[in-house]
């Protein structure tokens, strides 16, 4: 089980854009080495570039610059159609919104990936049909995707998943739109996977519930993962429990609590330096004036209080630093 | 996995597969991917709508076109039919020679025959033993023998009850005219029983007049010895059904031998000599039969196949003794009639047919019959039609074919389009695919497996209606006209056929979506590594130089029609090219350059409109939707449609209005009136009162023609008269007469001016003859007698008058006289061409050779004593020895032309009567007329004042006569030239001169014109049209003394049904105009749910700010119907040049359709334009596409806000 299901190196994206900002770098240099097995959760702030990380690591886009390793096979080298080989027998995808082929009924869109792999019709219908029933949508195997509620979407989407016994499952936010229940049984399923079948997760999520599933998280801040959590992770403080990443490049960056904990961005000299140890002596520091995390959510005006959450709890965005 | 069991091996997926595998599966999961493939095209059918569309479309076309060809033969088929009612003429195997076998002229061998037939061809339901035209013995109308076989021809009629037969003469003229030389008589075909019951009772009897008779029994027909006439004979006889007839006879054929060869002489034949216009010269003996009863009258066919005479009389064999018959039968003159079941006919394809025929025809010679082993010839008839029809089909067909691209073409750009915009609409489910695992191909394959099923059903769909529509658009008669019940035919396909359809349909659909989907998935593939998709930019250049080229058919036919000889090019075959490929250049070319014109639609009505509380409100709105492409394509749409629209309704307009100046022109006003004898107008008047509804005030004019030529001497002109009384009668239009005013015209005419044809306008070297460089170039403009090019022309009109110097005559005339002596004569060679052939020694006694040419002729020694030689060409001939006692000879050319070095050395021309100038002639040793020996006298005086003995009874006693020909002439200034002549047959107008009525009389004196009288008048009616005037004229027609009648409303029902240019044109041209509006419609609508599609969101977030439903309505339908509007109405613009364009396109095919005997107009194809049509058209074109847009905006604004705005 050591064995490395996913391995991206200096994993660049730029954007094109005519506008005014120029060109959008949606991933910055990043690295992740996921072994068989795993499952990481990857937290961070809405435009950290959790999206475009999700196509390319699973070989839906190819990145600008980097290089992104699929169960030992590096993706780059590959030709369209043995990418499309690769990704069917290794990755399967689950999203937010259930994204069913809107002219199928379920049992169809559960059993088309087997289809596509060139599985008859009549093998992958009697699999499909099992694995909806396995998720409790035995009664509504006929039905088209426009007739399902939100849950039952999200739930053929995830058999559509499964029926392909894919090693590794790249999920974006899979219970976002679901209610508790539902989320626990979805979770639920994924833990059973997860221990008793071995299959690597690798799951962006808000969520305190998932990210407790994970063994270790990820924080994603523009564009490049800056620190792990453990499996205790605290989603709504991430200041806790946090392992800054130094990646190969020497790279490190600093989230913005600890920035303002430091003094502000400027120069500093190197203090000590050891294995495992370095300090660090600012020089000449712009302090950020006095840069307190503001008091209330610009978005949807809700009230931090006292708490130190980098989050908003209510719509998920980042708590941003004001002057004092 | 997760407790369920998935139990799937290697083998179970594609990648482990061999390719002979994959193959496998691929096959046997076809099913399942079809269901699919039904199931995803049926639930995003609106999504396929504009693909559905454009392939229905031009399946519906294709097969339309296709069907159309099969329709047209099996339409031909039933109208040429028609007009025989035998199918087959089987004759003995050879010419009967006596005592050799193969042959019997046993009547009931030959019945026996007869049966045989019936039995061992079940092709034939039936048969009868005819006594009628001699055999034929070859095949095609094109071979020498054809013509030979002779019928049996009518002589006379006697019946004491009913003295008018002896006025009857069986000449038939019309028969020679309406086929090849054969006979110019009557003939008359003696029926077997066999043709009195059964299939050929019922063919022969269609045509008995009701109430006059009917087709009897067998056993009626013996017992009765009836007679059935045609109604022209009966009319002359004035005959009725039970008249009983004492005698009849008729003249059948012994020997025969060519004119030259002249072997029959009064030695070896002792019945008539007659020579005919097939350089044939017959013996003939009579034969007659007594006591015959009139049973029936029929109304004559049309003249078709030449192969069996035309409307003979028919009689029972019964009526001749068995000895008769055999004779008959020994000379040829029998055969047996047959009919073929015609629904065994293969009706797929002419060819089928002929080929059906040939193979009968082959197995009837095969075998022999009877126990005397009779040979039998088989001479089809209706294939000879068929091989006619061929070429003119398979013409036709080439026509239409070519007018239908533009449509196909659309129809293709419609299902472009709607691929294209069905595809973008799938970008997601596309995406979604890819992430679950599918590849370009499979991606592809899926896309275009919904495709096919797509353009399947559709193509089926349009197949079916394209069968069913067929007869429809056959049945047009105009633009948009339809008439129904005139035939009955049910075009089907054959297998070959209908593949086609499908494969052309379905493989454009899958060739263009094939390369469309490959695109549009490898863009999607490639999407985050290439940002810029590679756009090729269209070819301006290449659509510029096509419109450009376009431009020039519509320049040429433009100058042609205002005026100009030739346009732009004079050379035909540069021409040629212009005129078959500019339309289409103009057409792509033009649309696809005036199409960004409409795609600006929007900014254009912006300009218009902006500051109008119409878009006050949503201007900012409208910044334009779709992709520029989706918007341009539209805009193209919209002008390839409109402009097929107006063409189909200028062109079919214009054609229903040449129709209808054709038949003015044939016609020459409501009625045209051939009568027996000479009448005057009031007289005419009189007559068709008798049988028009009281009230009704017929205004009759006739045109009188004499010969007119230059006083500088030339050739004389046929000249017709412009008679006053013409002014409210003759239907003109303004291309017959010289200048733009019929009514100058006219009044020129009565001024004292002339009119020439082109060739009359050479002959008198006037300017306007198209001959004779740039000087002589006269355009269509009216002269006045001051202009430059008119000129003063005294023209001469030549009398042939007797002088009299005692005595006189009860003829009036020289004709007439002419008349009564050529009645006189015992054989009838006039009119034929016998110039430099060897006819010496001959004996031609007492014949009449009026203006028969026998220029250069070796007629040494020759006999024409007695004989009439009016107007006959004798320059150069050689009558050494001649004997010419009592001859009349009248050379009626002032410059005695026809006797020019004659040599009459040792001629007798004692008694020669008449006008002939013998200072020309050669003379040496010549008996001159009055008896004198020429080397004494030279003939000084002339020809013989006193008439022949033969002559004499027409003259009173001691009768001393000259002829003389009397010069008369007059001035008159040239006006131009005139294109036709309403009611004058228009081939023969290019070489005619008109005047008016003054000057024709100061020519012939007002006693000749006060009391002219002509056979044929015309005649106007006004208020007698359509079903009334067609049986007026069929009751005028039927009053013995009326010859022939017709009117307008059967020949316009003629030139309709034969296209006036071009066969069933107007019912193509209307298909192209409905499917047309269809596609325009279909392709708003498809467009339309693109946009609200795309911009669904859009819309929703507008909806949520504020935005009222009507005000989105606006916002949205704005700016697609402003596209609409600015496309369409340069679409009729284009259309309208389209319509010029096409002009040299209908000339060429129209003078390719000329050579093959289509029928041919003069009418001139002057563009029409029917605005109101077009503007109604594109109003309601127009008004669907509205209301198509409200229904589907309506309904798009309905839908659930919120899960719009939730979004992706």
């Amino acid at each position: 089980m050591d064995e490395t299901i996913l391995y991206a190196d200096g994993l660049y994206h730029v954007y094109e854009s005519k506008a005014e900002d120029g060109n959008v770098v949606a991933l910055r240099g990043l690295h992740i080495d996921m072994k068989a097995g795993e499952a990481i959760a990857v937290v961070g702030p809405s435009g950290s570039g959790k999206s475009t990380l999700m196509k390319c690591l699973g070989g839906l886009m190819k990145p600008s610059a980097g290089s992104v390793s699929l169960a030992g096979k590096n993706m780059t080298r590959l030709t369209g159609q043995e990418l499309v080989q690769l990704r069917q027998k290794t990755v399967s995808f689950i999203f937010q919104e259930g994204n069913l082929l809107p002219d199928l009924n379920a049992r169809d869109n559960v059993a088309q990936p087997l289809r596509h792999q060139g599985v008859s019709s009549k093998k992958a219908l009697k699999y499909a049909d099992a694995m909806l029933e396995k998720l409790g949508m035995a009664h509504r195997i006929r039905a088209m995707p426009a007739m399902l509620s939100g849950g039952e979407q999200q739930r053929v989407a995830i058999a559509r998943a499964l029926i392909t016994q894919p090693r590794l499952i790249l999920a974006d936010e899979p219970t976002g739109a679901l209610d508790p229940v539902t989320s626990r049984e979805v979770l639920a399923l994924f833990k059973e996977l997860h221990e008793n079948d071995g299959v690597s997760f690798l799951i962006v999520t808000h969520s305190k519930e998932v990210a407790a599933f994970a063994d270790r998280s990820l924080e994603l801040r523009d564009g490049r993962f800056v620190a792990e959590h453990g499996e205790s992770i605290d989603v709504e403080n991430l200041t806790k429990d946090r392992e800054l990443i130094i990646d190969e490049t020497g790279t490190v960056t600093l989230p913005p609590d600890l920035l303002v904990r430091l003094g502000g961005a400027g120069r500093y000299t190197v203090g000590n330096i050891n294995s495992g140890y370095i300090s660090l002596q600012g020089e000449s520091v712009e302090t950020m004036g006095k840069m307190v995390l503001s008091s209330t959510c610009p978005a949807c005006k809700h009230d931090y209080k006292d708490s130190d959450e980098q989050l908003c709890p209510s719509c998920g965005s980042s708590r941003p630093m004001v002057e004092a | 996995m997760t407790g369920i069991d998935i139990d799937l091996d290697d083998s179970d997926f594609d990648i482990n597969r061999s390719k002979l595998a994959k193959l496998q599966n691929k096959v046997m999961e076809l099913p399942s991917r079809l269901r699919l493939a039904a199931q995803g095209a049926w639930r995003g059918k609106e999504r396929g709508l504009a693909v559905i569309t454009g392939v229905f479309l031009s399946s519906l076309v294709i097969t339309t076109v296709l069907a159309y060809g099969v329709g047209l033969s099996q339409l031909f088929f039933e109208e040429s039919l028609k007009s025989e009612p035998f199918d087959a003429k089987i004759e003995y195997g050879r010419t009967p020679v006596e005592n050799a076998s193969g042959w019997s002229n046993n009547t009931t061998v030959m019945r026996e025959v007869c049966n045989e037939l019936l039995e061992d061809f079940s092709e034939f339901n039936d048969c009868t033993l005819v006594l009628g035209r001699q055999g034929i013995h070859s095949g095609g109308f094109f071979n020498r023998e054809f013509v030979v076989a002779q019928p049996l021809e009518m002589r006379e009629i006697s019946a004491t009850s009913n003295p008018y037969w002896s006025n009857v003469t069986f000449t038939y003229p019309e028969a020679d005219a309406n086929g090849p030389p054969i006979s110019d008589m009557r003939a008359i075909r003696f029926l077997d029983n066999g043709a009195f019951d059964g299939e050929l009772a019922k063919r022969l009897g269609e045509n008995i007049i009701p109430g006059l008779g009917e087709w009897p029994s067998a056993e009626n027909m013996t017992r009765d010895r009836g007679i059935i006439l045609p109604s022209t004979i009966a009319s002359q006889a004035k005959a009725s059904v039970g008249d009983k007839l004492d005698s009849l006879t008729f003249a059948y054929v012994v020997d025969e031998s060519t004119l030259v060869e002249g072997s029959i002489t009064d030695e070896n034949c002792d019945g008539e000599i007659t020579p005919e216009n097939n350089e044939m010269i017959y013996c003939r003996m009579w034969m007659t039969v007594e006591d015959l009863t009139v049973v029936g009258i029929y109304e004559p066919w049309d003249f078709g196949n030449p192969t069996l005479p035309f409307n003979p009389l028919f009689t029972t064999l019964e009526v001749l003794e068995e000895s008769q018959r055999g004779t008959l039968m020994f000379y040829d003159h029998m055969y047996l009639g047959v009919t073929i079941d015609r629904g065994q006919l293969p009706t797929s394809s002419t060819a089928d047919a002929e080929e059906w025929l040939e193979d009968l025809g082959t197995r009837v010679q095969a075998q022999n019959y009877t126990d005397e082993g009779i040979d039998l010839y088989y001479t089809d008839i209706v294939s000879g039609t068929i091989t006619f029809l061929n070429i003119f089909l398979g013409l036709i067909q080439i026509f239409d074919y070519i007018i239908m691209i533009p449509i196909v073409f659309l129809s293709i750009a419609v299902l472009i389009y709607g691929l294209v915009l069905s595809l973008e609409q799938r970008r997601r489910e596309v995406s979604i695919h890819r992430v679950i695992g599918a590849d370009g191909k499979t991606l592809q394959g899926m896309v275009l497996l919904e495709l096919f099923v797509m353009a399947s059903a559709a193509w089926l769909i349009g197949y079916i209606l394209a069968l069913l529509a067929v007869p429809v658009v056959l049945s047009a008669v105009g633009f948009m006209e339809f008439r129904t019940g005139d035939f009955d035919v049910n075009p089907t396909l054959g297998i070959g056929s209908t593949l086609f359809t499908a494969i052309a349909t379905l493989g454009l659909a899958v060739l263009f979506g094939r390369s469309r989907a490959r695109d549009f998935i490898e863009l999607e593939i490639e999407e985050g590594v290439k940002k810029t998709s590679k756009k090729s930019e269209p070819k301006r250049w290449l659509h510029w130089t096509a419109f450009l080229f376009g431009m020039l058919a519509v320049i040429d036919t433009w100058l042609e029609m205002n005026g100009s000889e030739d346009g732009i090019v004079s050379n035909f075959f540069i021409e040629g090219l212009i005129g078959i490929f500019g339309p289409f250049a103009l057409w792509i070319g033009g649309a696809l350059l005036l199409g960004r014109i409409g795609a600006k639609g929007p900014q254009i009505m912006q300009v218009i409109f902006g500051r109008t509380p119409l878009l006050k409100d949503v201007k900012r709105g409208l910044k334009g939707s779709g992709s520029a492409e989706s918007v341009n394509r539209l805009a193209v749409i919209m002008l390839l449609t409109l402009s097929i629209v107006t063409l189909a309704a200028v062109q079919g307009y214009t054609g229903t209005i040449v129709d209808e100046k054709t038949v003015d022109a044939t016609v020459g006003s409501d009625l045209q009136i051939q009568m027996e004898a000479n009448a005057n107008e009031s007289e005419i008047i009189s007559i068709i009162k008798e049988y028009a509804d009281t009230g009704v005030t017929p205004l009759a004019t006739s045109v009188p023609q004499l010969a007119l030529s230059d006083e500088l001497g030339g050739e004389s002109l046929q000249t017709y008269v412009l008679l006053e009384s013409s002014d409210g009668v003759l239907k003109w239009s303004e291309q017959a007469l010289p200048g733009e005013d019929i009514s100058e015209a006219l009044d020129a005419y009565q001024s004292g001016g002339f009119s020439a044809g082109v060739d009359a306008a050479y002959s008198l070297d006037l300017p306007g003859s198209e001959r004779g460089g740039d000087e002589n170039r006269l355009d269509d403009e009216l002269l006045e007698s001051s202009d430059e090019k008119s000129r003063d022309v005294t023209l001469v009109w030549e009398k042939l008058e007797f002088n009299f110097s005692s005595g006189g005559t009860d003829q009036p005339d020289p004709f007439a006289l002419y008349v009564a002596y050529s009645e006189l004569m015992d054989g009838d060679w006039s009119g034929l061409n016998i110039q430099n052939q060897d006819l010496n020694e001959r004996n031609l006694g007492r014949v009449d050779l009026s203006d028969t040419n026998l220029s250069g002729s070796d007629l040494t020694n020759v006999n024409l004593s007695e004989s009439l030689l009016f107007g006959t060409d004798l320059s150069g001939a050689d009558l050494t020895g001649a004997n010419l006692e009592n001859t009349i000879i009248v050379d009626f050319n002032d410059d005695g032309i026809f006797m020019e070095n004659v040599d009459l050395t040792n001629a007798n021309l004692n008694g020669l009567f008449g006008l002939a100038d013998l200072s020309k002639a050669v003379l040496s040793n010549t008996t001159c007329p009055d008896g004198s020996n020429s080397d004494d006298t030279s003939c000084v005086n002339g020809v013989s004042p006193t008439p022949p003995p033969l002559a004499a009874p027409l003259f009173l006693a001691d009768t001393s006569v000259t002829l003389e020909i009397t010069k008369y002439s007059t001035e008159m200034y040239y006006m131009g030239v005139h294109e036709y002549f309403p009611g004058i047959d228009s081939s023969v107008v290019e070489s005619t001169l008109i005047i008016g009525e003054g000057k024709w009389r100061s020519l012939v004196g007002n006693d000749a014109a006060d009391n002219y009288t002509s056979t044929t008048w015309i005649v106007r009616l006004d208020g007698v049209e359509g079903d009334d005037l067609e049986s007026l004229a069929s009751q005028l027609e039927a009053d013995s003394r009326v010859s022939e009648t017709m009117d307008w409303s059967s020949k316009h029902k003629e030139v309709e049904r034969n296209g006036g240019l071009i066969f069933g044109t107007p019912g193509l041209l209307s298909l192209q105009f409905v499917v047309a509006s269809v596609a325009a419609v279909a392709s708003s609508f498809v467009f339309l749910s693109l946009v609200l599609n795309q911009r669904q969101k859009e819309l929703a977030v507008l909806q949520a700010i504020g935005a009222s439903p009507n005000q989105i309505i606006r916002l949205v339908l704005f700016e697609i119907l402003s596209i609409v509007v600015v496309s369409m109405a340069l679409g009729v613009v284009l259309g309208v040049a389209l319509a010029l364009s096409f002009n040299g396109f209908f000339d060429i095919f129209g003078f390719i359709f000329q050579i093959f005997g289509g029928s041919s107009t003069v009418i001139e194809r002057t563009l029409v334009y029917p605005w109101t049509q077009i503007v109604l058209v594109s109003l309601a074109v127009f008004a669907a596409v509205v209301v198509a847009l409200l229904v589907t905006t309506r309904k798009a604004l309905k839908s659930d806000l919120a899960s719009v705005l939730k979004g992706e």
